[in-house]
Order: structure tokens, then C-alpha cells, then sequence
């Protein structure tokens, strides 16, 4: 049996990746095609289109709100990114323990990823409820006034990142738990022989084990950062005074709600260039750690 | 044998023939014509709009044998013209359609609606004269007519009247009274906020603004006037109910709803609009029978609130003279008096106030009658969603209402910047329209 590949083999091998590139090609790549040409447009929601050359992306700069919105991005994943790797982590590092009722704790700490997003969202809108809420409760006992959560300018977005937090650890302390079960147990004994401590064991053998995770979980947590949109519809629709608008968001409400979706796909294609660019640059950097 | 075979081949033959010509024949039953109508969820699940249309639906096949009415009435309001929008762009939009005033300008200038004055001028039953003025007013774009008026809402004061009572007062009419108003209540009834307002929403404030003689808009939609000392003055009117006299309850502006404190009997007197009306005994039935409404308390001018919902019909319905039909019968005094029992909201066919069966029942909108005659509607520009509702609520309201010591002047010339920033950007992108005018 030859082992060289005949032309038959080659239409056979297109043949049955056809499928597959097809759907990434109907449903990827040609409605990306699509939303670019339209950022070029004028577009109303009725269909009228007409051509507007570089003026929608030349907007993205004159327009107050869409700079406040990639400033409020960049606020949420630099708070978010960090604290949800360290949380993730020092859940995991826990978890990672025997200790009895561990499988049952496990099994408790996924649950807010099973929780739908909007229900996990539409939970929050309760607890954190300015008169009827029991965080707010809890405080009144206490004696303190009432904290406006989502309804002040200087809470509001520090509200929803607690809550994505709440959502979003969980998930990757999953991973950084499976990781750390892969960490092979006699490079800890040999630190501890060599009179390593449990922080040095930690920093010098488990942390550098996990570099690859790491480097997966930091881009995975920031590309769904950058995206981030549900809380803040369903929350604060990116109020008060646009202090929870992101980007997702402003794309969003600037192509359903006010009808502009030539603009709408320009800052699109503005929120994937930030993704693209912060990607590359994490990859630099993780690179150079290497 | 061979002359009984002929003759059953001949019978087979003739009842052939018969079937076939019985198939061709005219008393086979005429197909249905189909009609569709969407309209939006007025809001919840026991939002009775579906039950209301599809009622209309069946009246109207029982007047018309031959017709099916499709209805769809369950699209909550905020996704309405969002899926309106992808049946438009499919070019197979529904024949009749609900939709709120502003809508209507868009797809009218986009010539995605149907002029209605062909079916106006033929159709003797339908009586124009009977609906509201100002609702009439906002039915035409350019000068062309592509809407009929369904449902007018207005803005009102509720107010508890055993509270009232106690207190010794009468529903305020002017700025002046309603301060004075509320004073006597917190020193006679010990109440602390008597006065309650939405003080995140911008749909209120614009009532204060035209009651002291400013507007949102020049009379072309071109120029913004937040910045006008008559729009600064009413917001600084509100700022100071709640800051400076504290009758309103800060809370208001970051988080407390005002049907909670309504049903708690926190408030004496709160603005509301009339969709409200017909709710209230279900909402709140500790209070049934111990509320009223009035008109807004005037400030330098007596104007408010009053616009709605219209019909419209599709440019490329197959069935235009059915799809007339329908309208005018879903807008008849019968119709426009069933929907006011069913979902107690005022009608925008006016003949329906002269009922004595609609007085009887509807004390509380015909109390309403005369706030129609001077009521007056938000701009029907496109963009003035995005200045009034995005922008003056996040950049003035989210601002002022919080801070007890907010410049609202300052406030308000900055926010004005960023609206006429808006405003001139619609009308570069839309040459065309700017060309027509505003065209209300």
C-alpha cells in the first residue's frame, strides 16, 4: 500500500472537511464579512442603507460615550482579569486538599456555573436591592444606611464585577483544580527534602507547574471579559451616568435600540481589535516568560 | 352483456365528468384571505392585549366570512421594532401594525408604510374628527398621513384622597400650591416625602421643562435647547423639591420604586401616567376608592404629556382595502370601548367619552378629558429617544438627582453639547430627511 496521496485522497479529505468549513464560512466568516462592509454604511434597522466610507470609525473617536465605554472595558478587565485568577487559584489550591465532604464542597463551588447567566443576574438584581435586599438588610441591622449598589455611579460597577466574580472563579478554579492534580507529587516532596516550606513549595513548584493554565485561563478570562454585556443590560442597561456602558454593550444598544448599525458594527470591529491586540500581547508576554 | 359493460363504462364516464366539472364549478367554497397584525405586549404575562386582539380578530372574520386575521400580540415592547425591523428588511412585513408615534416617521421616510389618504377620503364610515387633535397632528410625515391614532396616554397626579382629606387639602394646580401642599401634609399628617416622582426617568421631567415654557428641541429639530433658562430652571425645580425642600424622597433617584412606596403609604401624591390608571385597584387594593387623579400642577404654562400608540399600514400588504377595513373597525367606538374596559386605558377615539357606559365606568379618564384637549407629544424626531431617555438621564439626571449640591446649570449646558453632538450627526447621516425637515 502506497503511502503518497492520490488526487482521489485529496477530494476525499475536502470532501469531508466540507462540513465543517462550511458552517465556520455561513456562520463565521460571511457574517463577519458582512458586519464589516456594514461598518461602512450607514444602516438603519429598516434595511436603507448608504455608503459612509471611514465616518463611523472616525466617529468612535468624537463620541464621548464610546470612549467612556472602552475606558469602562479596560477599568473591568483590569479588576476583573487579575482578581478572578487569584480567586480561581486559591479556590482550587483549597479544594485541592482532602478533607472530609471534599467531593460534596466540589460539587457546591460549580454551581453558580451551572446557573444560567440572565438567572444568576436576575439573583443579584435581589440581593442587591436598595430597599429590599438582604446585603442592605443585614447593614440596616447593623445600623448603617442603605447602599445604593447599582444605582451609584461609584458602586455600580464594582457591584457587577463581585457578581461576575461570584459566577466566573468557579469555572476556572475547575481547570486550575485539574491542573494541580497533574502536578506530580514527588517534585513537592523533593522541595520539601530539600527544606522547602509550604509558600516556597507553592511558588517555586506548584505556581510554575501551572504556567501553561495559567497562560490558557488569563486569555480565556480576558477575551470574556472584554465581551462582557449581560450583567450590565440586565442590570444597569450601562447606568447611572453611563458609569457601566462597555463597549459590548454600546454596540448593542447603538444597533437595536438606536438603530444605527453601520455605526454599530464599527465599534464592533474597534471591541475585536482591542480583543486581538490584548491577545497578541499576553501571548508576547507569555512567550518571554517561557 | 356487451351492451351492460357499455353502459356502466359510459356511467363511470359521466360521474367522471362530473366530479371534475363539480371541482371547476363556482359553488366550490372562495379561499380565505389572510391578513397579519402584530402589536406589542402592553407588559407582563397577564397582559390581557392578546386576549383584547384576537377578540377584534374574531369580530372582525365573523363580519367578514372570508378573512383570517393572524394576530401576534405577545413581542414585549423593548424588542417590538427590533423584530418589526427584520420582517421589513425580509420585505414581508405585517399588513397592519401597532407602533408607538416616533416609530412611525423612520419607516414612513423609508417608504416602508403605506399613505393612508386614498382610504380616508373613500371610506365615509371612518370619522377622522372624532379622535384627538394633537394625536391627528402627529398621523402625518411631510404632509402625507400613514398613521391612524389608537391609544393616547396622558400624565397625571394620583393622589391618595383620605390623606388629603385628613390633611385638609385640595390637588395642587400650580408649582406654588404643590409645594405649599406638601408642607401642610408633612406638618399636619407628620409624613416625610409626601411628593413622589421617577427621578431616573427622563419621561417625566419633560412635562416640568414645557410647563415653564422651555423645550428639548428648536421647532426644526435642528438645535438643542437643554441649555435654555427655562429648562434649567424646571430641572432646578425638581433638584430643589428633593434637596432643597425635601417633599420628594431622594431614594427616588438611586433605587426606590415609587409603587413601593405608593403601596406602603409613603407618599400622598405621585406623577404617573394614564397606562397606570387601570391598574391601580389590582395593584394597590388597600387603596381602592381612596385615590384620585388630576391634572399636573401648572407652572408658567399648562401643558402636558399626550401621545401614543397608531395603526399603521404595510407598503407592500397584497390586501390594502382589507387592511383599511380592519383598521377603521379596530378604532370604532366599540372597539376603542372595549379596549378601555379591558386594560383601562384611555382611548384615542374621543366619541368614546360621550358614552354614558365609559363615564360610568371610567370616572378617572373622563376626570382626564380636558388634560387631551392641551396635552402635547415628545418630538417625533428619531434621535430624540437617544438625547432624552440615554443621554439627559445619564448625563443630568444620574448626575443632579444624586448630589444635593450639583450645579444643574453647568450640568446641563455640558450635557447639552454632547445631545447637539447627537442631533448633528443624525442629521449629516440622514441628508435626505434633514433636506424634508423634521416633516411632523
Amino acid at each position: 500500500m502506497s503511502a503518497r496521496s492520490t488526487p482521489r485522497d485529496a477530494w476525499a479529505g475536502a470532501l469531508f472537511l466540507f462540513p465543517g468549513v462550511g458552517i465556520i464560512f455561513a456562520c463565521v466568516l460571511l457574517p463577519a464579512a458582512l458586519a464589516l462592509a456594514l461598518s461602512f454604511t450607514h444602516c438603519s434597522r429598516y434595511g436603507m442603507i448608504t455608503w459612509a466610507g471611514l465616518y463611523n470609525y472616525h466617529k468612535l473617536f468624537t463620541d464621548a460615550v464610546a470612549v467612556r465605554s472602552l475606558l469602562n472595558t479596560l477599568k473591568y478587565v483590569a479588576i476583573f482579569v487579575p482578581a478572578n485568577l487569584v480567586l480561581a487559584l486559591s479556590i482550587a489550591l483549597v479544594l485541592n486538599r482532602p478533607f472530609p465532604g471534599m467531593k460534596w464542597i466540589r460539587s457546591v463551588y460549580f454551581v453558580p456555573v451551572v446557573i444560567s447567566g440572565v438567572v444568576a443576574v436576575s439573583i443579584f438584581r435581589f440581593i442587591l436591592d436598595r430597599n429590599y435586599g438582604p446585603i442592605n438588610a443585614v447593614l440596616a441591622a447593623l445600623g448603617f444606611e442603605p447602599v445604593p449598589w447599582l444605582w451609584s455611579e461609584s458602586w455600580a460597577m464594582w457591584s457587577i464585577i463581585a457578581m461576575d466574580l461570584w459566577k466566573s472563579s468557579a469555572f476556572f478554579a475547575v481547570i486550575f483544580l485539574a491542573a494541580l492534580q497533574g502536578v506530580p507529587k514527588e517534585l513537592q516532596e523533593a522541595a520539601t527534602v530539600d527544606g522547602a516550606g509550604r509558600l516556597a513549595g507553592l511558588l517555586h513548584v506548584t505556581l510554575p507547574s501551572l504556567r501553561s493554565v495559567t497562560q490558557a485561563v488569563l486569555a480565556l478570562s480576558s477575551i470574556g471579559a472584554f465581551r462582557v454585556f449581560v450583567p450590565m443590560f440586565v442590570l444597569t442597561q450601562g447606568g447611572p451616568a453611563y458609569s457601566t456602558r462597555t463597549l459590548a454593550l454600546h454596540a448593542y444598544l447603538t444597533g437595536f435600540r438606536d438603530g444605527e448599525l453601520g455605526y454599530s458594527s464599527a465599534i464592533s470591529f474597534a471591541l475585536l481589535t482591542v480583543i486581538l491586540l490584548a491577545t497578541l500581547l499576553m501571548k508576547r508576554a507569555g512567550r518571554r516568560s517561557e | 352483456m356487451r351492451h351492460g359493460l357499455g353502459q356502466a363504462i359510459r356511467l363511470v364516464w359521466a360521474a367522471a365528468v362530473a366530479l371534475v366539472l363539480a371541482g371547476c364549478s363556482s359553488s366550490k367554497q372562495p379561499e380565505r384571505t389572510s391578513l397579519e397584525f402584530w402589536c406589542y405586549m402592553g407588559g407582563g404575562a397577564s397582559d390581557p392585549t392578546a386576549r383584547f386582539w384576537n377578540a377584534v380578530a374574531a369580530r372582525f372574520e365573523k363580519a367578514n366570512p372570508n378573512v383570517k386575521v393572524k394576530v401576534t400580540a405577545d413581542i414585549p415592547h423593548e424588542y417590538y421594532m427590533s423584530m418589526l425591523g427584520t420582517r421589513f428588511i425580509g420585505r414581508n412585513a405585517p399588513d397592519v401594525m401597532l407602533m408607538d408615534d416616533v416609530e412611525v416617521g423612520d419607516l414612513a421616510r423609508e417608504a416602508l408604510l403605506m399613505p393612508l389618504e386614498r382610504f380616508l377620503r373613500s371610506d365615509r364610515g371612518y370619522r377622522g374628527r372624532d379622535f384627538a387633535p394633537s394625536m391627528v397632528r402627529d398621523s402625518y410625515v411631510n404632509g402625507i398621513r400613514y398613521s391612524i391614532p389608537w391609544y393616547g396616554s396622558f400624565v397625571q397626579l394620583t393622589y391618595r384622597t383620605d390623606l388629603f382629606a385628613q390633611a385638609g387639602v385640595t390637588p395642587p394646580r400650580t408649582w406654588d400650591e404643590l409645594l405649599a401642599t406638601c408642607r401642610t401634609i408633612q406638618q399636619r399628617l407628620g409624613m416625610q416625602y409626601p411628593f413622589g416622582m421617577d427621578l431616573s426617568a427622563s419621561f417625566w421631567m419633560i412635562n416640568w421643562i414645557w410647563q415653564n415654557g422651555g423645550d428639548v428641541l428648536s421647532a426644526d429639530s435642528k438645535r438643542v435647547t437643554l441649555d435654555s433658562p427655562e429648562c434649567i430652571g424646571a430641572v432646578q425645580f425638581v433638584h430643589d423639591l428633593v434637596h432643597k425642600h425635601g417633599v420628594v424622597d431622594p431614594g427616588l433617584a438611586s433605587g426606590t420604586k415609587m409603587p413601593d412606596l405608593w403601596s406602603l403609604g409613603k407618599i400622598a401624591m405621585m406623577l404617573d401616567g394614564a397606562f397606570s390608571i387601570g391598574r391601580y385597584d389590582q395593584q394597590f387594593p388597600q387603596w381602592r376608592g381612596k385615590w384620585e387623579v388630576a391634572p399636573l400642577p401648572a407652572g408658567r404654562k399648562d401643558i402636558s404629556f399626550y401621545g401614543g400608540a397608531h395603526l399603521v399600514m404595510s407598503r407592500r400588504t397584497r390586501h390594502p382595502a382589507l387592511a383599511w377595513r380592519f383598521m377603521a373597525f379596530a378604532t370604532s367606538v366599540q372597539n376603542q370601548l372595549r379596549y378601555a374596559d379591558m386594560l383601562g386605558s384611555p382611548p384615542a377615539n374621543l366619541a368614546v367619552f360621550e358614552l354614558p357606559e365609559f363615564q360610568k365606568r371610567h370616572p378617572h379618564l373622563v376626570r382626564m378629558r380636558r388634560v387631551i384637549a392641551h396635552g402635547r407629544n415628545n418630538p417625533l424626531v428619531p434621535f430624540f429617544g437617544k438625547i432624552w431617555y440615554e443621554m439627559f438621564a445619564n448625563e443630568v439626571l444620574d448626575v443632579v438627582m444624586h448630589d444635593p449640591h450639583a450645579d444643574v446649570a453647568a450640568t446641563l449646558r455640558a450635557a447639552n453639547r454632547d445631545a447637539q453632538r447627537a442631533a448633528d450627526d443624525y442629521w449629516a447621516t440622514h441628508p435626505k430627511f434633514a433636506s424634508e425637515g423634521a416633516g411632523e
